[in-house]
């Protein structure tokens, strides 16, 4: 069961950018990237991605709350941030996160640990 | 005996020829028990009697018939006057005439009552005398033994260091008094005087009650440092004494009380000595209690509430109050703090103490006012508008206010103290406050210190966490910086670029975002405007060539997050611009105009990169990270449309978005 959606969310283009190429790498097909969480809710309203990766801080406002509402959909998500000490609330306490900058292989390994599956095709 | 004697030797002769009258005398002589002696004749030959033989001692018995001179030659200078009055006619009478006699082999002093009568014969004529005689030596030795005993008592009671006084009567009429009783009363006329006559200012004290308790019952009573109020001396004031005494019922022969004998000790200087003790150790206690409980006081409410209580009690003040030193606008005023002994309502109605004559000092720290009554200080009552205390202010007499004066502060306030009776307060009361005000003004520092301590520290604590936040946005900034740089590196060198070329693009785009971060921090990472954003990133990418790129358009203020986007899509319109574009050759420009214009749903931003003169335009064949990031990455960062257009005459971009609101 190979991943092939990923939301991304992340307000600079230029690292989202990056990281719907390292997804692509990964052989995902599809890497719809949000700069803002009311695009993320919009994207989400429409469709379910496989998993979504968050970056915390998005023009200063934390994303938990997209956070919640992928858990509630029960879809599988890592966070992404360059807080190296960020504290989760206590129900994303066990989400995994991935520290700023993150190379091709901290993002496989994430994903092989919240999706076992992920990345173990071809 | 003396029919024994062989009278052959005596002057008197044979008894037979003896006249009649001193036959008669002698006869009755023997017969008597009394001790009696005759002399007669012209020699005063001596005939006595039995009873006279002991007072005789050792010259009996030779003594009888011979000369009256001889037997008694040691004494004849005291008894040959006596003689010869009765000789010349005339009876005398002597009572305990002291006489030297050596009647046993030593002298010895004797003392006699006796008569000398003249003894006549039948024609009338002193022949001789008649002696009737009693030795007094061993009364005379009585009664000079008591006497002396007595003057022995009566000194002992003069001179007794405890005082003595003997009273009589119901009345209690002073009788005897001693030098210690004079003392203790002044030198007043006592004796003959009853004792409420005597001492009146005893009257309430108590001691005429016990007197009259002790006569009516016949009980003693006994008095252990019995204070005393008394004049000790006739016009002096009265003063404060002590007694131990003891009032001892006299009784007569019936056993009735017909007196008091009391007696006792002035216990004056021990009582007072005690009481100067004890109030010495309570002193010192309340100076120990308070200067330990200051020391470990940091709260100044407390340490001012401990200074006033203390104060109070050292000085046996009705209240007492400490007033800060505070500036208001009318000049200095003390503000009431702490109150001992009176409710603080009573202060609140007069306002702040003004800086009268009676405050002054104590304001400026120049003097401790100490007055016994205040009220006739001529300091006082000189100010409006009470001219004196005001209406209904606690009644103050005795006035005592000492500065309380820090080393670093100057006067922090004073500590003022007040009876409503004059004379209360004294100069160790003045000393004892003067060292409590001491304490407080330590206690004052240490605490002081103790709060721009508490304020540094928090101060500090403070910078500490602004600084542990700015450490934490640097890291999230730098990391995220890193990320962009990640993102740049992976773009420029993922195509089919020669290395090289891949490496100059990735320079150029390093350079344009380090002028977007320059330009951030220039402005401290709060706004960026527009043509700043767009002139430093040109400059950056074009260097000289940036002359032939117009900018046009009111100054817009946007956030900060935007800033790197736009200098990214400048930054790759300028390169595209140099390699294929209008500043690709000599004479090629660029107008980049922008407006903002009213819209629907709120203000747009209309921007448009025109470029003009340059070679040809075809579109390209391949889309790299240039188009990506202005027709992508731009528009999500706006939130708007962003196109871009290789018209043949020149690349056209256009960009249509909501103005983002800079914070």
């Amino acid at each position: 069961m190979a991943l092939r959606s990923a939301l991304l969310l992340e307000d600079e283009p230029i690292v989202g950018f990056a990281l719907e190429d390292m997804l692509l790498e990964l052989g995902f097909e599809e890497a719809e990237l949000a700069t803002t969480i009311q695009q993320a809710f919009e994207y989400l309203e429409s469709r379910q991605p496989d998993v979504a990766i968050l970056d915390v801080n998005i023009h200063g406002e934390r994303s938990y709350a997209v956070a919640t509402a992928l858990k509630q959909s029960g879809i599988p998500f890592v966070f992404a941030t360059g807080y190296g000490d960020a504290e989760h609330p206590q129900s994303l306490r066990e989400v995994p996160t991935l520290t700023k900058p993150y190379s091709l292989s901290d993002l496989r390994d994430v994903l092989a640990a919240v999706h076992p599956g992920a990345a173990n095709e071809d | 005996m003396i029919l024994a004697l062989d009278w052959s030797t005596s002057p008197l002769g044979d008894p037979e020829g003896w006249p009649a009258p001193l036959k008669s005398v002698v006869s009755l002589m023997l017969n008597s028990k009394f001790p009696m002696f005759v002399a007669w004749g012209d020699e005063l030959g001596f005939l006595y009697n039995d009873a006279y033989a002991p007072i005789l001692g050792a010259k009996h018995p030779a003594a009888l018939g011979q000369r009256f001179e001889e037997i008694w030659a040691e004494i004849w200078p005291d008894l040959g006057p006596l003689v010869d009055r009765a000789l010349d006619g005339e009876a005398s009478w002597l009572d305990d005439l002291p006489l030297t006699m050596k009647r046993h082999g030593y002298d010895e002093d004797t003392w006699f009552t006796f008569s000398y009568s003249p003894i006549r014969d039948e024609q009338g004529h002193v022949r001789g005398l008649f002696c009737a005689c009693t030795e007094t030596t061993e009364k005379v030795r009585a009664v000079r033994t008591i006497k002396s005993e007595r003057e022995r008592l009566e000194n002992l009671f003069a001179q007794a260091p405890g005082f003595m006084a003997m009273v009589s009567g119901p009345s209690h009429t002073f009788e005897l008094v001693n030098e210690a009783y004079q003392r203790l009363i002044g030198d007043r006329t006592l004796v003959g005087l009853p004792v409420r006559e005597a001492l009146p200012e005893l009257e309430g004290q108590g001691f005429f009650e016990l007197l009259d308790n002790v006569y009516r019952t016949g009980e003693p009573f006994v008095g252990r440092q019995q204070p005393l109020l008394v004049r000790r001396t006739p016009d002096g004031p009265i003063e404060q004494a002590y007694l131990d005494f003891i009032y001892q019922p006299v009784r007569d022969s019936e056993g009735a009380v017909t007196g008091i004998f009391a007696e006792g000790y002035d216990v004056t200087e021990q009582s007072l000595s005690e009481e100067r003790m004890a109030t010495h150790a309570r002193v010192l206690e309340t100076l120990n209690q308070t200067g330990a409980a200051l020391a470990s006081e940091l709260d100044l409410d407390k340490i001012v509430q401990r200074v006033t209580d203390a104060g109070v009690a050292l000085t046996g003040a009705q209240f007492g109050a400490f007033f800060y030193n505070t500036v208001d606008q009318n000049g200095e005023a003390l503000v009431l703090y702490s109150l001992t002994g009176a409710d603080r309502a009573q202060f609140d109605q007069f306002g702040h103490p003004r800086a009268t004559e009676v405050f002054k000092p104590t304001f400026d720290g120049t003097a401790i006012v100490r007055s016994d009554d205040i009220t006739k200080d001529p300091r006082y009552g000189k100010n409006d508008p009470h001219f004196g205390m005001p209406r209904g202010h606690l009644p103050v007499r005795s006035y005592l206010a000492v500065p309380v004066q820090s080393r670093t502060e100057g006067v922090i306030g004073g500590l003022f103290f007040g009876h409503e009776k004059p004379g209360r307060f004294l100069d160790s009361h003045v000393e004892l406050i003067r060292g409590i005000a001491a304490q407080a003004a330590i206690a004052f520092d240490n605490a002081r210190l103790y709060r721009e301590a508490q304020v540094e520290i928090e101060q500090r604590k403070k910078a500490e966490q602004r600084q542990s936040l700015l450490i934490n946005e640097l890291n999230h900034r730098v990391k995220n910086t890193l990320a962009i740089v990640q993102g740049l590196a992976q773009q420029s060198f993922k195509g089919k670029l020669p290395v090289e070329a891949a490496r100059e693009a990735f320079d150029a785009r390093l350079g344009a975002l380090a002028a977007a971060h320059n330009l951030l921090t220039r402005k401290n990472w709060e706004t960026a405007l527009l043509s700043e954003i767009i002139s430093d990133s040109v400059s950056a990418t074009t260097g000289a060539l940036s002359s032939r790129v117009t900018l046009e358009g009111s100054e817009v203020v946007l956030p900060p997050q935007t800033a790197v986007s736009l200098t990214m899509a400048v930054h790759e319109l300028c390169t595209n611009a140099i390699k294929h574009g209008a500043l690709s050759n000599d004479t090629g420009t660029i107008a980049v105009r922008w407006e903002v214009t009213p819209g629907v749903s709120g203000p747009r931003l209309y921007l448009e990169w025109k470029e003009a003169g340059g070679p040809p335009v075809a579109a390209p064949t391949r889309r790299g990270f240039g188009s990506r990031m202005i027709e992508r990455g731009l528009a999500a960062e706006l939130h708007g449309s962003v196109t871009l257009e290789f018209a043949p005459d020149g690349l056209r971009c256009t960009i249509d978005a909501p103005l983002p609101m800079a914070a």
